[in-house]
């Protein structure tokens, strides 16, 4: 079973796990590249997020997948990846 | 125990501490040579990819060594007590839990992280140490310090010094927990000497703030000659 999150909540958890003291939700696009040329996030960052996404969501990301980076790509991305993975609580969800 | 004095010359001196220090000779304010402040740090100049990384000691240790404008070339001598001690203590935390550890307080929780993340942020590729020793650490530093710049007086060494207050239970609530940090740019023309001399460093006063206090005119076992 998935887990269903907005991308606004996606954005704010992203914001808070990674300590982005400037960007609100507002700033940062849905399809928007999280990492390097986009908002910059580099492979700290992606470690970071994806101990977080564990966490929070119960997302299994095997490191084999090779469709890992793809998930990982935006937000939208992201949220996709949580609804077919994500086993949390649905304390987040909408 | 006696020894030779140690003279240190210096450029110039920053402090910044994160809350009023409650003593008249530790006043905000610059003289052109000691500019000490408290409050807000100010990191203007470290990219804000960086500046989320940053610790409330390393921001300290950025806002000092930033006003002393030795980016470049001169090489680094980072002192602490206790470093990133808080970092340490929620990894520590983490791994007794059984919890997963999060791999950006772990890049940044050893000593060496302050003037690691400064290189970073400066491009600069010249030598650095870190210095630990105890309620001593900031005198061992300079001593370090001034080894460094007698083996090559050509070029200044940026001296560094900074500590945090400790997480419960360990925290101590006299001066010695305040968070604050020192730098000085050690080097040639000297617009002031320190005179260091020998002395316990778990009696009186910490070395910073009694170092501080002489730069602003105090009697002091640090003195300047």
């Amino acid at each position: 079973m998935g887990m269903i999150i907005t991308p606004f909540e996606m954005k704010q958890f992203i914001i808070a796990t990674l300590g982005l003291e400037d960007l609100t939700p507002e700033g940062i696009g849905d399809d928007e590249p999280l990492f390097a040329e986009g908002l910059g996030l580099d492979s700290i960052d992606a470690l970071e997020l994806g101990i977080a996404l564990r966490k929070r969501f119960q997302v299994q990301a095997a490191e084999q997948d090779p469709g890992l980076k793809e998930h990982f790509a935006t937000v939208r991305s992201l949220v996709a990846f949580v609804a077919s993975n994500g086993q949390g609580p649905l304390q987040a969800g909408a | 125990m006696t020894s030779a004095p140690l003279v240190l010359p210096l450029l110039r001196a920053a402090a910044w501490f994160g809350e009023d220090p409650l003593d008249p000779l530790l006043a905000p304010g610059s003289d052109g040579f000691l500019d000490l402040a408290w409050g807000e740090p100010d990191l203007g100049f470290v990219d804000r990819q960086l500046r989320r990384r940053l610790s409330p000691l390393a921001r300290a240790c950025f806002h000092c060594a930033g006003r002393l404008g030795a980016a470049g070339d001169a090489r680094v001598v980072f002192a602490s007590r206790h470093g990133e001690a808080e970092r340490t203590l929620t990894i520590l935390h983490d791994l007794a839990a059984g919890a997963e550890v999060s791999p950006a307080q772990f890049s940044t929780s050893v000593h060496n992280s302050v003037p690691g993340l400064w290189s970073i942020i400066n491009g600069d590729h010249a030598s650095f140490s870190a210095v630990a020793a105890g309620p001593g650490s900031f005198g061992w530093g300079l001593v370090e310090a001034l080894a460094a710049f007698r083996a090559d007086p050509s070029a200044p060494v940026l001296f560094v010094y900074g500590d945090d207050r400790l997480p419960d239970p360990w925290a101590d609530p006299t001066p010695r927990g305040l968070l604050h940090a020192v730098a000085l740019l050690v080097g040639e023309p000297a617009a002031a000497r320190l005179v260091l001399a020998m002395a316990d460093p778990g009696a009186g006063p910490p070395q910073s703030l009694a170092c501080l206090r002489a730069l602003r005119g105090a009697p002091s076992p640090w003195q300047l000659g």
